[in-house]
């Protein structure tokens, strides 16, 4: 069974009332005016307001997908020494495959206590079966450690474009593929994914993307467009008084301390190798909040930074 | 849910009431004056109403009957031709429907229950000159995908409420002129932007 209230047409209709606009939705792929805005509206909002803030509820481990390494070598699920492709971007050794349902990449946890066993024989496969490339489990570090931060950078390249790439998956397309280069082998990313399953959110993601969406159709679907116009300037000021308590919120319940230090400080303090500022050498906070967010850019030239 | 009004004259006549007209017509071919005027206008006036609205009992949900596709990886092997492959730049062309009077959306065929990532496909209603005469057909880059559209509904008894009572100020409106006067027909116009404005609120 499912519950109407966990779906985007709920969440759609909610945006309407919002904005002040009398329709009852039936579906959002229904194809009326409502739906046809609210539509091309849903997915945009969505995926911004995931990069908005580090959302606790949308955050993710998982292994990365080796696509090269300079050494030309690489340990698969197995356990084999296997040859791969050697062309990855200056500065780093190896490179990753962006993961398919990523919104945001947090950071790249430096695994510096060794390699993790394969992955058990009975875990999902990979739903490319021709990709070899797969890697092992990233490393966990102790448990009791917290995780460390390491250098890593988003670029695309042009080297590795998979046969019959189009414009449909994320990140790959016949001029370039988004990459992960990294240092750290059998890599992990911590990431924002996304989460679009509204049973997931939590209750201020779901009322701050309810503002966005309804700052967004309300002049499109208004009549009147004067009262279009405050209602999206309304739905503006609401949603960003979510996402800056969103931010709050989730800083707070990632770290809990009792210490009288500043926790929003510490828990971005969470530095790596080197010495540099506030971040300063492995730092002392858990990183949760590491790398920043986004900003916002609303209609009407209003944002949150 | 059906209407009081069961017939296309039952129409006429409430719109005829509206602007003070005496007489009432026993069908749209009685030979009347009236008759003949509502007649000429009756089903064209339908037909806007029913496209321009988001009229939910007018919904129809077809599966697309595919009539041409472009080759997969586009025009590097074989080059466009119009009898062979569907208008430019899209990937498949689709029969339109006989009934339909305005396509409202094209989505890809449905695989969970529930589309919890729903995302609009992009579509556009072309006339296809690859056929002799031109046929007018829907396009898009879908292979197989469900058609929404706005239907004729001829019906009286199909229609909401709400429909027949905006169809029947617009008819009211259009017959002013001739058997009322203008007067009427600017109070008719207020009357059917209302009854527009109240359906569009309770459409759904």
């Amino acid at each position: 069974m499912s519950n109407d209230f966990y779906t985007p047409t709920a969440v759609a209709q909610e945006a309407l009332d919002s904005a002040g606009i009398d329709f009852t939705l039936g579906n959002i792929t229904e194809g009326s005016r409502p739906a046809q805005i609210l539509l091309r509206k849903y997915t945009t909002c969505l995926h911004q307001l995931l990069r908005t803030a580090h959302w606790d509820f949308a955050r993710k481990s998982a292994p990365l997908q080796v696509v090269a390494a300079q050494s030309g070598q690489w340990t698969d699920q197995e356990g084999n020494l296997v040859s791969v492709p050697t062309l990855v971007p200056a500065g780093f050794l190896y490179s990753y495959s962006l993961p398919i349902d990523s919104a945001k990449i947090r950071f790249i946890p430096a695994n510096y206590w060794g390699s993790t066993p394969p992955i058990p024989s009975d875990n999902i496969t990979p739903f490319d079966g021709s990709a070899p490339l797969t890697n092992g489990n990233g490393t966990l570090p102790w448990l009791t450690n917290r995780l460390i931060p390491s250098r890593f950078l988003l670029t695309s390249d042009p080297n590795y474009i998979p046969e019959g790439a189009s414009n449909d998956i994320p990140g790959v397309s016949p001029i370039g593929q988004t990459l992960i280069c990294s240092n750290v082998p059998q890599a992990r990313a911590v990431y924002t994914f996304n989460a679009t399953y509204p049973n997931l959110w939590d209750s201020l993601f779901r009322g701050a993307l309810v503002a966005f969406l309804a700052s967004e159709v309300a002049l499109p679907l208004s009549t009147d467009k004067k009262f279009g116009m405050t209602m999206r300037k309304d739905n503006i000021a609401v949603a960003m008084q979510k996402i800056q308590q969103a931010r709050v919120s989730n800083g707070n319940e990632s770290w809990a301390n009792s210490d009288l230090t500043v926790d929003w400080m510490r828990v971005r303090a969470s530095g790596g190798y080197s010495s540099n500022g506030w971040a300063s050498t492995w730092g002392e906070g858990p990183g949760i909040l590491w790398g920043g967010y986004d900003g916002v850019l609303f209609s009407g030239n209003t944002s949150a930074f | 849910m059906a209407t009081s009004l069961k017939s296309p004259s039952d129409v006429v006549n409430d719109a005829l009431r509206r602007i003070g007209y005496k007489l009432r017509v026993a069908s749209l071919e009685d030979g009347s004056e009236a008759s003949g005027l509502a007649l000429d206008i009756y089903g064209q006036t339908r037909d806007t109403m029913l496209r321009d609205g988001d009229w939910m009992f007018a919904q129809r949900e077809v599966v697309g009957t595919q009539l041409k596709a472009a080759p997969p990886g586009g025009y590097f092997d074989a080059s466009w031709d119009p009898v062979t492959y569907p208008p430019q730049p899209w990937g498949f062309s689709f029969g339109y429907p006989e009934d339909c009077l305005k396509v409202r959306a094209v989505r890809p065929q449905p695989g969970f229950l529930i589309d919890m990532a729903p995302t609009p496909t992009l579509f556009n209603v072309v006339n296809d000159n690859g056929y002799t005469p031109a046929r007018r057909v829907i396009v898009a880059n879908t292979p197989t995908p469900v058609i929404i559209y706005a239907a004729r509904v001829t019906d009286p008894q199909s229609w909401s409420v709400d429909f027949t009572e905006s169809l029947c100020a617009a008819l009211a409106r259009r017959l002013a002129p001739s058997l009322a006067n203008l007067q009427v027909e600017q109070v008719e116009a207020q009357d059917e932007g209302i009854s527009r404005q109240m359906a569009v609120r309770e459409t759904g």
